[in-house]
């Protein structure tokens, strides 16, 4: 760095005979890596270039003599030189140095740009995990606005999806949702999930990202419940110098122009229940419970709309940064669903070798209007006292309001059929509206001290709170019935009578304080490197309420009648009964509960060059639980309360053998563990979460301990070039899945969670990613295989006729994991004309996605393969046109059950069917949807 | 010579006395040595419970009482419970309540009183459940209810009693070890919001009762699920939502359900089903896979005749009957015949044989009821098909004692009030049973602590039997 002014070098290395011509290709110095959107501009402003995607620019038709360059690149030093063009074509290399130090996981203030791709890129090969990131500017290019979405492009990840279609939760390796961790700026948050742990990443804008980081391994300092992986969203940091960001983007879904879009009135909906509200004891009235937001009013082609703001500088010769950003997306989605009820017993099987066949009840169809407010507020500073300390204060508030109307008709399947198809014997018409508000926040204070030479530390003390607000969730619903006529092939239908009505409110909160220390010691060197030691250690206090209270209104009999004729929502009267039913069932509602943990971690760990080749990153981890719970059920209910301890010890070792600056091989074992859900643990008899069945905790679940090993071998090439191809293998003690089993006596089917034995998981990661000038391709496919055994029911008649119920071992796939997922892009980057492209095709191959409690009835959601698309155009300096399609292909999602499909052909056909060979038992489709907006950056 | 046989007659009556009140004493005091204790009827009860509450005693219960696994509560007769707040009776342990006929148990809920005529689920208070009712454990291994009215119970549950029932339901009696006697005879069960009693497993035997109101907009009489054996007969079930008797194998629970349903009157049963699976069976049901006799049944205006769910492989194949011949008894085979159908609508006639449209039927029409519906329907029917029963509107009348028919008021007359379902002399149904089976034994026979007697098939239709056996009320 001494040598303040170290142009460029200058080879010549073609000689062919064309004229006039300048080719050039520009380079990092150190790393010899191509640079991609660098500036060149010729001759003080006469033409201009940028590089394109492998690094290369070129002027045509020159004049011969001396020209002046000038070529700039954020994070560079700018290099101004004169080149001279002959007769012969100029092919010129030019080596940009970087105007601050090298990139160190110890830095402070990252001074390069942390949001490009090339920054991301070096990221992935220095860091200690097996790791797979994705930069801001690719994000902003990609087709995608929530970081749910973007992580669907990660090599083995696949994403489940919400009812309005976009993706949700990570899937990471095949391990389910559960098994991941969503972590900010490296420390865990809260989830305002009623029942999990896992934190949806629809909730975050991927706007106010730095990075996104998916670490598929675990280093001894980090917390240790992410079997599948951890992923990291590095957040936004203040720039080096002011920066200004503005996006304005409008679009709109297929789905609002193809029907009407439902919407309810809000300004009527009580945060909190009658209960509540009233006091223990106190009954609430009929007018506690208002028509008004029952009522639902079309809203003709709503306008999605999508704003944000970033702004930054720095201060006080540079000490002090600042940043802020915000971001506010609504948006107008939905599906339209077809949906088969599964009956929860079924008929015996003639003998035990013959298949079960599930059979239906009703038949829905369902639409889903979803009106959808994102908002993400964050606000970063960071003081540097001097190069040794400095500190920083993070804050940010992320809410997701889903504001739905499900609509519903719901035909009760009858024993006739009418032209071959299932009559339906009653309609009820179902309207359920549901607000469902959840927020995040965090508060984080950090520090970095370097105490002496060889000792540094960080710190950081930590406040989230996690909250999820589903108040008034209301079903109203009115049913008729229907007389056919089966020779003639007519029907008439009766009355339309007011049905029940419900009206639901949940609540629940999840606190944490958490306080983190790692200390690092540089030892004097051995061999080739100094070993550094780092001890650390987390202490975190969790507190976690839930409310759920539900009432039910029944309607009042006309005069002389068993029914209330419906003539309208505001008509129609309804009651309490009994009288008691006026409390709601709040009463002995398991799902009132509280919940404690308390997590104590502390760690040693060795990081050490010990060869010239070879990086090593092993230690010890140690993780304290301590859980406890009171529920509201009564004390002779086993499981009212509960309290649970234990004691990981979990060791890690990271190794990397560099081959070469651009190869490596590395390998990884780490020991992991998954702590059941809180709803997983609580007798919780809940309706809310599955469509079909109640689900109820099991206190007597043991949590989950998972070794890890993994290799990989990447190859980091030219400019963004890249490849990578690993392997994994998981084995999980005491798996915890989601069964099928029946409640108590009662021949009601509840989904309760249990240990598995032992399940393993295994596979191979492949990532590809080439440019050829303004081309490029990415691809990436993942295999994986995992194993689970699990009971399963067979119901059947025995020899003398007698119905038995007996239960087998069926080894199947992990709830979730498909087999082959992949991701494939074209790139187009034009860095003269300044257009981005981008076309995005996702596969995720068929995976469980419902369990059975019979063999072979699982439900497994089909492949799906999902194509969009985005472009980009930048005017002048600071505007950028930009344009993104969704689900292009209308993708549906679909469910089957892989039995012989008797609802196919013949007299009793369902519709929707596709095959004799399955029973296709939902459908779902969520339509395309499209957005164009600008940008304005200044920095 | 006269002394002698007064002396005799004197000394045998004696005997017969003693022998009878020493029986009475000794099973009751075996019984009750164990329990050891009277309970008083001074203080409102709660809580844990057991012991014997006094003949002719008034007792009230204030919040839900328990009686614990390995303890009895026994009911002497002419005992009041009070029931208030809604409260239940959990029997983890035995309950026994021995009314007589003479001097009968009563449990009701003191705030509510009995009405007659019109009655819906809304405009008659009887459905709405005032005491909890009696929940028992699967460690219950005896309920033995005798000559007991169970008036205005199914309270809605306010918290779970134990795992199985959820809160909020409404059942006037729960009972749910499939190893476990369940003996409910001789007794009456006015009002209910659902079912009156549901099993989930048990062997039982229910007998000579009377059920009225039972079923608020849903909701069965006897409703038998998986691992439930035994009879129902000689049951007068008038004004029930939905069936007077069902059996279904639900859950698959062991050993599979099989009910012998046989001289019940079912009368205006079966229209108050309005929840979404309403209106799909409103008398005898057998569903589900499991096994059941029916014979001897007198139904009267009711929604639907004797339903055999059938099935096919998309829609309703789970609620297919077990209608095939095993040898594992003890019910063998469903069968049925020798039923009697009387209707006043052409809706309730063109359900005698029930038709597909709810759900798939597998009754075949019979020719040995009343009407011959085989004969009516031809040897081209197949069953579950439509049919036009307009011509048998009104037709048969079985002649009650007091119930005059044709009789328009069948939604909503839901309670005997002053009406009598004895069959005059000269009634069709008198003579036309088929006793040519045999009643369920699965029960002891104790005057205590089994059946007070099982009563085989009857030679007269219906519960009442014009040799005064039958059912006694």
């Amino acid at each position: 760095m001494k040598l303040a002014f170290l142009p460029f070098l200058f080879v010549c290395f073609s000689c062919r005979v064309f004229a006039g011509d300048l080719t050039g290709y520009i380079f990092d110095k150190y790393s010899n890596e191509q640079l991609v959107g660098v500036t060149i501009v010729l001759d003080n402003g006469q033409k201009a270039a940028s590089s394109a995607l492998d690094g290369s620019f070129s002027f045509k038709n020159l004049v011969a003599g001396s020209h002046k360059l000038n070529i700039s690149y954020i994070g560079y030093r700018s290099i101004d030189t004169t080149v001279v063009i002959g007769a012969e074509n100029a092919r010129l290399k030019f080596y940009l140095e970087q105007s601050t130090s090298t990139l160190s996981m110890l830095t402070v203030s990252a001074k390069a740009n942390g949001e490009s791709e090339l920054f991301a890129k070096k990221k992935e090969q220095t860091i200690e995990n097996i790791a797979n990131i994705i930069s801001a500017n690719a994000i902003s290019i990609s087709p995608d606005v929530t970081v749910a979405n973007v992580i669907q492009r990660v090599s083995g990840i696949s994403v489940q999806r919400s009812s309005y279609g976009e993706g949700q939760y990570a899937i990471i390796r095949g391990m389910d949702k559960k098994y991941n961790t969503t972590i900010i700026n490296g420390i865990k948050i809260p989830s305002p999930d009623n029942k999990d742990r896992f934190v949806p990443l629809d909730m975050f804008p991927a706007e106010l990202l730095e990075r996104i980081e998916v670490l598929k391994s675990l280093t001894p300092s980090m917390e240790a419940d992410a079997t599948g992986g951890a992923v990291n969203l590095a957040m936004k940091n203040a720039p080096e110098k002011f920066k200004l960001e503005a996006n304005f983007g409008a679009g709109f879904s297929q789905l609002v122009l193809n029907r009407d879009f439902q919407s309810y009135k809000t300004d009527n909906i009580s945060l909190k229940s009658p209960a509540e509200l009233r006091g223990p004891g106190e009954y609430a009235l009929i007018s506690d419970f208002p028509y008004q937001n029952t009522v639902t009013r079309p809203l003709k082609n709503p306008v999605n709309t999508n704003y944000s703001l970033t702004v930054g500088n720095r201060f006080f010769k540079n000490k002090l940064g600042v940043i802020f950003s915000g971001t506010n997306q609504s948006s107008y989605k939905g599906s339209n669903a077809t949906v088969f009820v599964q009956t929860g017993t079924i008929a015996p099987a003639a003998t035990i070798n013959t298949p079960l066949n599930q059979t239906f009840s009703d038949s829905e169809n369902r639409q889903y209007s979803s009106k959808i407010n994102r908002l993400g507020l964050m606000s970063k500073l960071d003081y540097n006292f001097n190069y040794d300390n400095s500190i920083s204060l993070f804050a940010t508030y992320l809410q997701l309001n889903e504001r739905r109307v499900r609509q519903t008709i719901d035909s009760l399947l009858g024993g006739y059929s009418i032209h071959d198809y299932v009559g339906a014997f009653a309609v009820s018409n179902k309207t359920q509206v549901r607000s469902d508000l959840q927020s995040i926040y965090n508060i984080t204070l950090q520090g970095k001290n370097k105490l002496a030479a060889p000792l540094s530390l960080d710190w950081s003390l930590v406040a989230s709170r996690a909250k999820k607000e589903l108040p008034d969730i209301a079903q109203f619903a009115v049913a008729y019935g229907i007389n056919p006529d089966v020779a003639a092939g007519t029907a008439t239908n009766g009355p339309t009578n007011v049905q029940s009505q419900t009206r639901e409110w949940q609540h629940n909160t999840d606190k944490d304080l958490a306080a983190y220390l790692n200390l690092r010691y540089v030892l004097p060197k051995i061999g080739v490197s100094a070993p550094i030691l780092g001890i650390g250690g987390m202490v975190r206090h969790k507190n976690r309420d839930n409310y759920d209270n539900k009432y039910t209104l029944s309607p009042i009999t006309d005069p002389g009648s068993n029914d209330e004729l419906y003539k309208s929502i505001p008509e129609s009267k309804f009651t309490f009964i009994p009288a008691g039913g006026a409390l709601g069932n709040a009463a002995g509602n398991p799902g009132i509960y509280t919940f404690k943990e308390d997590i104590a971690a502390g760690y040693g760990q060795v990081k050490y060059r010990f060869t010239k080749r070879w990086d090593l990153l092993g230690g010890l981890r140690v993780e304290r639980t301590k859980q406890s719970y009171v529920s509201s059920l009564p004390v002779t209910v086993a499981g009212k309360y509960g309290s649970f301890g234990y004691t990981d010890f979990l060791p890690s070792v990271q190794l990397k053998d560099s081959l070469n600056p651009r190869r490596a091989l590395r390998f990884s074992y780490f020991r992991s563990i998954y702590r059941p859900a809180y709803a997983d643990l609580i007798p919780f008899y809940d309706r809310s979460g599955s469509e079909s069945y109640a689900t109820v905790g099991n206190p007597y679940i043991k949590h989950t301990i998972a070794d890890n090993f993994d290799a990989r071998f990447e190859v980091f090439g030219q400019g963004l070039d890249q490849f990578m191809v690993g392997a994994f293998f998981k084995t999980l003690k005491n798996p915890i899945e989601y069964v099928l089993k029946q409640n108590g006596f009662a021949a009601e089917l509840i989904l309760t969670p249990d240990n598995l034995g032992t399940a393993t998981n295994y596979g191979l990661e492949a990532v590809y990613r080439k440019y050829f000038g303004n081309f490029g391709v990415a691809f990436n496919y993942t295999y994986t295989r995992s194993k689970v055994s699990s009971i399963k029911s067979i119901y059947y008649l025995s020899e003398t006729g007698a119905a038995i119920n007996t239960t087998t071992i069926q080894n199947r796939p992990q709830q979730g994991q498909s087999a082959h997922i992949g991701n494939f892009a074209l790139l187009y980057k034009d860095t003269r004309r300044k257009i981005d492209a981008q076309l995005a095709v996702v596969y995720t191959g068929e995976r469980i996605n419902t369990l059975s409690l019979y063999l072979n009835l699982d439900n497994w959601e089909k492949a799906t393969t999902i194509l969009d698309f985005s472009i980009q155009k930048k005017f002048g300096k600071h505007f950028t046109l930009y344009g993104k399609a969704n689900n292009l292909l209308n993708t549906p999602y679909k469910l089957i059950i892989k039995q012989h499909n008797y609802s196919y052909s013949g007299m009793f056909r369902l519709p929707y069917q596709e095959s004799p060979d399955f029973v296709n038992v939902e459908t779902d489709k969520f339509y395309a949807s499209y957005a164009v907006g600008l940008r304005f950056n200044i920095q | 010579m006269k002394q002698l046989k007064f002396a005799l007659l004197s000394l045998s009556v004696l005997i017969y006395l003693a022998s009878c009140t020493k029986t009475t004493e000794n099973v009751i005091s075996d019984a009750q040595i164990k329990i050891g204790q009277t309970i008083s009827g001074t203080n409102p009860l709660s809580g844990s419970i057991k012991g014997t509450m006094l003949a002719n005693t008034t007792y009230t219960i204030s919040s839900t009482i328990t009686v614990n696994a390995g303890d009895t509560l026994l009911l002497q007769k002419g005992v009041k419970v009070n029931a208030l707040n809604g409260s239940a009776i959990i029997v983890k342990g035995t309950l026994i309540s021995l009314g007589t006929q003479e001097a009968p148990v009563t449990i009701t809920d003191p705030k509510r009183t009995k009405t007659t005529g019109s009655s819906t689920a809304s405009s008659d208070s009887s459905y709405v459940g005032g005491w909890g009712g009696i929940y028992c454990d699967k460690t219950c291994k005896l309920l033995v209810i005798k000559w007991t009215h169970l008036d205005f119970g199914g309270g809605a549950l306010q918290a779970i009693p134990f795992t199985g029932p959820s809160v909020g339901d409404q059942y006037v009696i729960y009972f749910g070890n499939p190893d476990g006697v369940f003996i409910l005879e001789d007794s009456w069960i006015y009002g209910s919001p659902d079912d009156a009693v549901r099993f989930y497993g048990g062997k039982v035997n229910i007998m000579r009762n009377t059920l009225e109101k039972c079923g608020g907009d849903g909701g069965d009489g006897f409703n038998a699920k998986g691992g439930t054996q035994g009879n129902m007969a000689y049951n007068l079930i008038i004004g029930g939502a939905t069936n007077g008797t069902k059996s279904s194998n639900d859950g698959g629970i062991s050993p599979q359900c099989m009910i012998a349903m046989y001289n019940n009157t079912y009368v205006n049963d079966g229209w108050r089903n309005t929840g979404a699976f309403g209106a799909r069976s409103g008398s005898l049901e057998v569903e589900n896979n499991s096994r059941a006799l029916a014979y001897n049944n007198l139904v009267v205006n009711c929604r639907f005749g004797l339903r055999i769910a059938g099935g096919n492989n998309v829609t309703a194949k789970v609620y297919l009957a077990d209608t095939l011949a095993h040898s594992d008894g003890p019910i063998n085979q469903t069968a049925y015949g020798y039923n009697f159908f009387y209707g006043d609508n052409v809706d309730i006639t063109n359900q005698f044989v029930p038709t597909n449209i709810a759900q798939a039927v597998v009754t075949h029409p019979q020719a040995t009821g009343i009407p011959n519906m085989a004969a009516f329907l031809g040897s081209t029917y197949t069953f579950g098909k439509q049919y036009d029963g307009t011509s048998l509107v009104g037709k048969n009348d079985p002649l009650f004692v007091n119930y005059p028919l044709p009789n328009l008021n069948y939604q909503t007359q839901a309670s005997i009030d002053g009406f009598d379902f004895h069959l005059k002399s000269s009634s069709p149904a008198i003579g036309k049973g088929y006793q040519g089976f045999a009643p369920l034994t699965l029960v002891p026979v104790d005057p205590n602590f089994g059946s007070s007697g099982i009563t085989g098939p009857g030679k007269d239709l219906g519960c009442y039997q014009a040799d005064g056996s039958g059912n006694k009320h």
